[in-house]
């Protein structure tokens, strides 16, 4: 009964024990929440005023920086500060104050603000309507004027307050915190592991102040997160114990912190496992054992005197070890180890008894991690201070200094203490101020927060630092410090600039090459350099000037000017300082930092140099074989201090001009020379190509490309091996040239020569050339070949015509032959005729006019039958003579035209060869044919010999001529026959029936030949011609042979020769290019050909003094016969044609000419009248020896 | 004595046969043109002398007729009457056969006296050939 007495009154008091706990517990929470709550008050408060102050700051700057620069930012700046201003003023207004004091300070605050923000309004109105000045002056009288210090008072006032507030606030937060964490130590033995992880993590990153105050915040976060959790968990332990005893039991249980019960007597009446584990040992060891055997020795009587006070006291619950908050209680484990503990105890009354619990808590590894984070905090403390970089914490709010290091002091020059009354825009130069959107990305968001900036040491000096800026959070997230990292960086900016100019220069020079690479005018080389260097160093005036060469005077060109006028023209050297020559002339660079001021120089040359604009000058020399050559200089209008980069960069400058401009000059001079050869090889019309060694073409000319048949010179290659390619090459006499004999690899050989004939061949496009080529070596001085230059001249034309020549002149001598031919057959006809018919008439005649004259001598009577017979033979000579004369001369066609003579012409055909004949004349133009005897003549002889044609070959029985002349301007002569025909290759062969005649009759008359002929199927010769143009002349020039017989054999002899056909014979033997003289019927040379009187000029006598026209060339051939025997064989030969005992003559003849050796050939021929003509014309012998143009004839006389 | 005229011209076959007729003694037996007609009345008629044109018709020579008499009837008699009074031309006929040469227009007086003479038995030379 005793014992089941006690175990209620054990679990009444336990029961109790829990209670309490809880209910501290759920007490504890509601006062933190209290608490919490009105820190979060002035915590808003305090913000609020912060930002009012931080606004109105930014404002003050803004209007000052308005004011002094009247810059438009700072408006803007202004007016969106002023705008923030009101809003934090109003978010001032809905702050909550704590007490009369603190909401009466605020008041006192926001009033100041706003005052001030008037004033500031004011300030800028006037300046927006009047200007700085005014502003400036309505600043100092403002009558209004709110002093900064007093706002700046009044805030650290409400600071005051607030931070009272704050603390005490604090103070209390603090208490119930660790009244908290007392009760929540019995019930939170886990949060040992966090700690111990938090620990961890402190060590990890105790190097760093700002991440361990996150850190402590975070775990007093979580400390009071976790009191809340395990509050509200207590109270559900407290409901489900409160139902079933054995759930209590079970959380007694399973308690993380040990649990220990003792009765009065301080013996151990319950323990839970944790508290066994804690003390390593069992439940039931523990059982039974006095409470201070669990403490070390030295303590257990004070400690059972304190627990037995306590228990007096009748105090509810505290925790042991005392009242002092951190003290702690050392405990004993079984195995004799001591180890802190954080332990609680209640008393309680169960039943009249006396109960003790102890709630405790192992705490070694807190009690570790809290050493740990002091020293960190000591170590942090210590690294701020004792760091060599430059630090400062700011408070967020304020953005003042709270804390700054001795790195810190001396580099501004300032104190700590003078820091700490300071803010970071007081350090930095007025360009770099604090950026406050910058602080505030880096507040709100962490944002890195780097700048390279100015600040301004107590000493005014200006130090280039990069700022590194972080923030240090609360548990919360507030940030409660920034922290400035500073950097002195004003080297590396000094070596950045350094490089920069560097750069800069580099870039200049670069730019500078650029530019002037391409120039080829010096002027414009000097100019373009003057304006790049005078952009580059921003120099008044630069300029190149050329030494005058007298000694005395220097001429400046073009130069680059900015505002200053040019100073183009002749300057004396002394003028500008007597040392400046001799300066110059020793080569040194004359530097003048400040003419005015320049003790070395008169007041003549200042004013000289005042003239010209000159602060401050360099003049660099340049220095050609030791001489002045010319000038560089730049010009400052105003003195200047030249740096030694700078007078360096125009000593390099002035030097790269001079370089330019040699090389322009050198450029100009070669492509001058290159020039001169183009247009020289550009102006010869043969091909000329120059090669290097190698055979590669280094010049050409267009003739070169026509010559080789390209189209343009880009089409040319300049390797000559692509040519082996291209080009197949003959000799003259047909042999293919391999390429090693071609003109280039013979010239590289050093071979030379010149009309040498190759005929080229293109394989792409088969076309085919003659080329006469002249090669040579380009050699040097000591003889080696250098190249060679190849000339080639198409000489393919050339050829043509000369075959063309030949084949004209083959045909004018077949036709002088056939013609002869023809003459000599009409010669021999009418012959016949005279000699049977006439002679034979007259001798009959002669012989019975004798016999009459006999019988009548006699007497006889018998005479008349002979008179009848004398009278009929006189009539039929008669007959006789006409038709002799006719046939010479149709006299008919010139006393009645040519229809009547073509009537006659039929009805005598038809008479004598019964054939029927007739004749059809058609056209309205036939009146005009009178006018034109030529072309009447020309018909009358075609129908002539037509109608003998068909009488000889053709067995025709009838044939008809038809004339026809219309307004076409042509006439035709169409005589058909119903005949035989001829056989095709008659007709090929006009030579044969002659139609020869006719065909050149009608080439002479400008006209067409048309022969149908087909076997058995009769004949159609038709011939058109044009009425107009067939004078003899015109005709003649055309077809100089055929004109020339024909028309001869038109005209009797009587008529000149030369009278009628001067100038178309002469024109047809100018293009023969044999000598070629007319002699008349008497020998005597009445023209000769352009090739005669070439030769004879040729051969000293161009007046053809013995040898031209007038000159019996019978008589020339008889002069030469004493030098030459074979002109007597010469002379006997014309004078049997001249004497018509031969119709030609031909010899040939060796000669030895200056120029020339080799055979020609002598032909004379009779022309008509007994002309005759006398060719010279270079032969081939049959035994190959040639003979080149040019002997014989004229010439070979003197 | 019988004579033969071979001359292509028949004018002149008439006025020197005419002229011949009144020589007593002569006979002019037959005219002939060509070679072949010449020929033929020499065969039929045997003439004692003929006189000979140097150009016949048909493109005949006298030369031709000359040669024949002179290779088949040696003893005839030919003299030569021509309008040819080339040199050349006499000498050439004289040189083969003919007795005498004489020019038809200016000569044909002594052709008929050297026609007579013969007829008349005088002996008459024959003409000098030339080389």
């Amino acid at each position: 009964m005793t014992s089941r007495s006690v175990l209620v009154g054990m679990m009444v008091a336990m029961l109790g024990g829990v209670a309490a706990l809880i209910g501290l517990g759920l007490h504890s929470s509601h006062q933190l929440r209290d608490d919490m709550a009105d820190l979060d008050h002035v915590r808003d408060a305090s913000a609020k005023v912060r930002s009012v102050s931080a606004a109105l700051l930014d404002v003050v700057t803004s209007q000052r920086g308005y004011l002094l620069t009247s810059d438009g930012r700072y408006l803007d700046r202004y007016r969106h500060g002023t705008q923030r201003l009101d809003q934090q003023l109003d978010a001032l207004s809905a702050a909550v104050a704590l007490s009369p004091d603190e909401s009466d300070a605020m008041q006192a605050f926001k009033t100041l603000t706003e005052k001030k923000r008037q004033e500031l309004d004011r300030s800028i109105a006037v300046a927006e309507a009047q200007g700085l000045a005014p502003a400036m002056t309505a600043i100092g009288s403002d009558k209004d004027h709110v002093p900064l210090d007093d706002i700046r008072e009044s805030l650290e006032r409400v600071d005051g307050l607030i931070a009272a507030s704050q603390a005490r606030r604090q103070a209390d937060r603090s208490a119930s915190v660790q009244r908290q964490e007392r009760t929540l130590l019995a019930l939170t033995a886990g949060l040992a592991v966090l700690c111990a992880a938090l620990f961890v993590m402190f060590r990890r990153q105790a190097a760093l102040h700002a991440r361990l105050l996150s850190a402590e915040s975070a775990l007093r976060d979580q400390l009071e997160q976790r009191m809340v959790e395990r509050t509200a968990e207590l109270r559900a332990t407290a409901e489900r114990l409160a139902v079933s005893e054995s759930r209590l039991r079970g959380i007694f249980d399973c308690a993380s912190d040990g649990i220990l019960t003792t009765d009065a007597a301080q013996v151990i009446v319950e323990a839970n496992p944790a508290a066994a584990r804690m003390f390593r040992c069992s439940v039931a060891d523990l059982i039974g054992l006095p409470l201070d055997r669990l403490i070390p020795a030295p303590h257990r009587a004070m400690h059972r005197q304190q627990v037995e006070a306590f228990g007096a006291s009748g105090a509810g619950s505290r925790p042991m070890g005392g009242r002092a908050p951190g003290r702690v209680v050392t405990a004993l484990r079984a195995d004799g180890e001591e180890f802190p503990i954080d332990a609680s105890i209640s008393c309680s009354e169960v039943s009249g008894r006396r109960l003790y619990t102890v709630i405790h808590r192992d705490i070694t590894d807190q009690r570790r991690a809290v050493a740990a984070l002091r020293s960190s905090e000591q170590l942090l403390a210590a690294t701020f201070s004792a760091s060599g970089i430059p630090m400062a914490q700011m408070d967020p709010a304020t953005t003042r200094f709270v804390a700054v290091n001795d790195a810190l002091c001396r580099l501004s020059g300032y104190t700590s203490s003078e820091l700490l009354t300071m803010g970071p825009d007081d350090l930095n130069h007025p360009d770099d101020r604090l950026d406050a959107e910058k602080v505030g990305a880096l507040l709100r968001d962490g944002a890195p927060y780097r700048e390279h900036k100015r600040i301004v040491r107590k000493d005014g000096a200006v130090v280039w630092v990069q700022v590194s800026g972080s923030v240090v959070r609360d548990a919360d997230g507030r940030a409660v410090r920034l922290v400035g990292l500073l950097q002195d960086i004003t080297d590396q900016r000094e070596a950045e600039r350094t490089l920069r100019a560097s750069e800069a220069r580099l870039g200049f020079l670069v730019r500078l090459n650029d530019r002037l690479r391409d120039l080829q005018d010096p002027q414009t080389i000097a100019y373009e350099a003057a304006c790049l260097l005078g952009e580059f160093v921003a120099a008044e005036r630069v300029g190149y000037s050329e030494d005058g060469g007298d000694g005395q005077t220097i001429t400046v060109a073009r130069n680059y000017t900015r505002d200053v006028p040019g100073i183009e023209g002749h300057y004396r050297y002394d003028d500008y300082g007597r040392q400046l020559l001799s300066d110059l002339r020793a080569g040194h660079t004359v530097v003048r930092p400040d003419i005015p001021q320049d003790p070395t120089l008169s007041e003549d040359e200042k004013a000289a140099h005042a003239k010209l604009q000159l602060g401050a000058t360099v003049n660099v020399p340049l220095l050609r074989d030791a001489e002045l050559d010319a000038v560089f200089f730049v010009h400052s209008a105003a003195p200047r201090q030249w740096t030694a980069a700078e007078v360096s960069l125009i000593e390099d400058v002035a030097l790269r001009i001079r370089a330019d401009i040699s090389r322009a000059r050198a450029q100009a001079a070669t492509s001058a020379a290159r020039a001169k050869l183009e247009a020289a090889l550009g102006s010869m019309s043969d091909s000329v190509m120059l090669s290097d060694p190698e055979g590669r073409f280094v010049e050409f000319n267009d003739a070169f490309v026509s010559f080789h048949r390209f189209g343009t010179r880009a089409e040319c290659s300049s390797a000559l091996a692509r040519y082996a390619d291209l080009f197949d090459v003959w000799a003259a006499d047909g042999s293919p040239v391999p390429f090693e004999q071609w003109a280039v690899p013979r010239a590289l050989r050093g071979e030379a020569a010149s009309s040498v004939e190759y005929r080229l061949r293109r394989r792409d496009s088969d076309q085919s050339w003659v080329g006469s080529f002249s090669f040579a070596p380009i050699r040097a001085e000591d003889g080696r070949i250098l190249g060679a230059v190849v000339t080639g001249r198409d000489v393919t034309e050339l050829k043509n015509t000369q075959e063309q020549l030949a084949r004209s002149h083959a045909t004018l001598q077949h036709l002088f032959a056939n013609l002869q031919g023809a003459q000599e057959d009409e010669r021999k006809r009418i012959a016949r005729e005279l000699h049977d018919d006439l002679q034979q008439s007259l001798a009959a005649i002669r012989m019975d006019a004798v016999a009459a004259g006999e019988r009548m001598a006699k007497g006889r009577r018998d005479i008349e039958p002979l008179l009848a017979r004398i009278d009929r033979l006189s009539g039929a000579a008669i007959d006789s003579t006409r038709r002799i004369v006719n046939d010479l001369r149709p006299e008919m066609l010139e006393e009645l035209g040519l229809v009547p003579a073509l009537e006659a012409m039929c009805a005598e055909f038809a008479q004598t060869w019964s054939i029927d004949c007739r004749l059809e004349v058609s056209g309205a133009e036939m009146p005009k044919l009178r006018d034109s005897p030529v072309l009447s003549v020309g018909l009358y002889r075609m129908a002539q010999e037509a109608l003998n044609n068909v009488a000889k070959h053709a067995r025709a029985s009838t044939v008809r001529i038809q004339l026809e002349c219309d307004h076409s301007g042509l006439v035709t002569l169409r005589v058909t026959d119903n005949g035989v025909g001829m056989p095709a290759r008659e007709t090929r062969n006009p030579a044969s029936f002659g139609l020869l005649g006719m065909s050149e009759r009608v080439r002479m008359l400008g006209g067409h030949l048309r022969i149908e002929a087909q076997a058995g199927q009769g004949t159609v010769i038709e011939a058109l011609l044009p009425i107009a143009g067939a004078s003899p002349t015109d005709a003649s020039s055309q077809t100089a042979g055929p004109a020339l017989a024909l028309t001869a054999t038109d005209r009797p002899s009587n008529v000149s020769v030369r009278d009628v056909l001067g100038r178309p014979l002469q024109s047809v033997i100018d293009a023969l290019d044999g000598n070629v003289a007319v002699l008349d019927s008497s020998g005597i040379i009445r023209f000769v050909n352009r090739a005669w009187t070439e030769f004879a000029a040729r051969h000293g006598n161009p007046e053809l003094k013995g040898c031209g026209p007038g000159v019996s060339y019978l008589d020339v051939c008889r002069r030469s016969t004493a030098a030459e025997p074979l002109s007597g064989s010469a002379l006997q030969g014309l004078q049997a044609v001249l004497a018509g005992q031969a119709e030609s003559f031909v010899a040939e003849y060796p000669c030895q000419s200056p120029e020339a050796e080799g055979w020609f050939r002598m032909h004379a021929g009779s022309i008509i009248g007994g002309w005759l003509i006398v060719s010279h014309v270079g032969i081939h012998r049959p035994d190959g020896r040639e003979a080149p143009a040019g002997a014989g004839g004229g010439g070979n006389v003197d | 004595m019988k004579v033969l005229l071979v001359d292509d011209s028949a004018s002149v076959r008439a006025s020197f046969g005419d002229m011949l007729d009144a020589v007593p003694g002569v006979d002019v037996i037959g005219h002939a043109e060509d070679v072949a007609g010449a020929v033929s009345l020499i065969e039929q008629c045997k003439p004692d002398l003929i006189v000979l044109d140097v150009e016949l018709r048909h493109g005949g020579h006298g030369l031709q007729v000359l040669n024949w008499v002179m290779h088949t009837r040696p003893e005839l008699s030919v003299i030569v009457l021509s309008n040819f009074t080339w040199h050349a031309m006499r000498s050439k006929l004289l040189a083969a056969g003919a007795m005498a040469y004489f020019d038809k227009a200016d000569e044909f007086f002594q052709a008929r006296d050297w026609i007579a003479a013969r007829a008349a038995g005088t002996p008459v030379h024959a003409q000098v050939r030339e080389f």
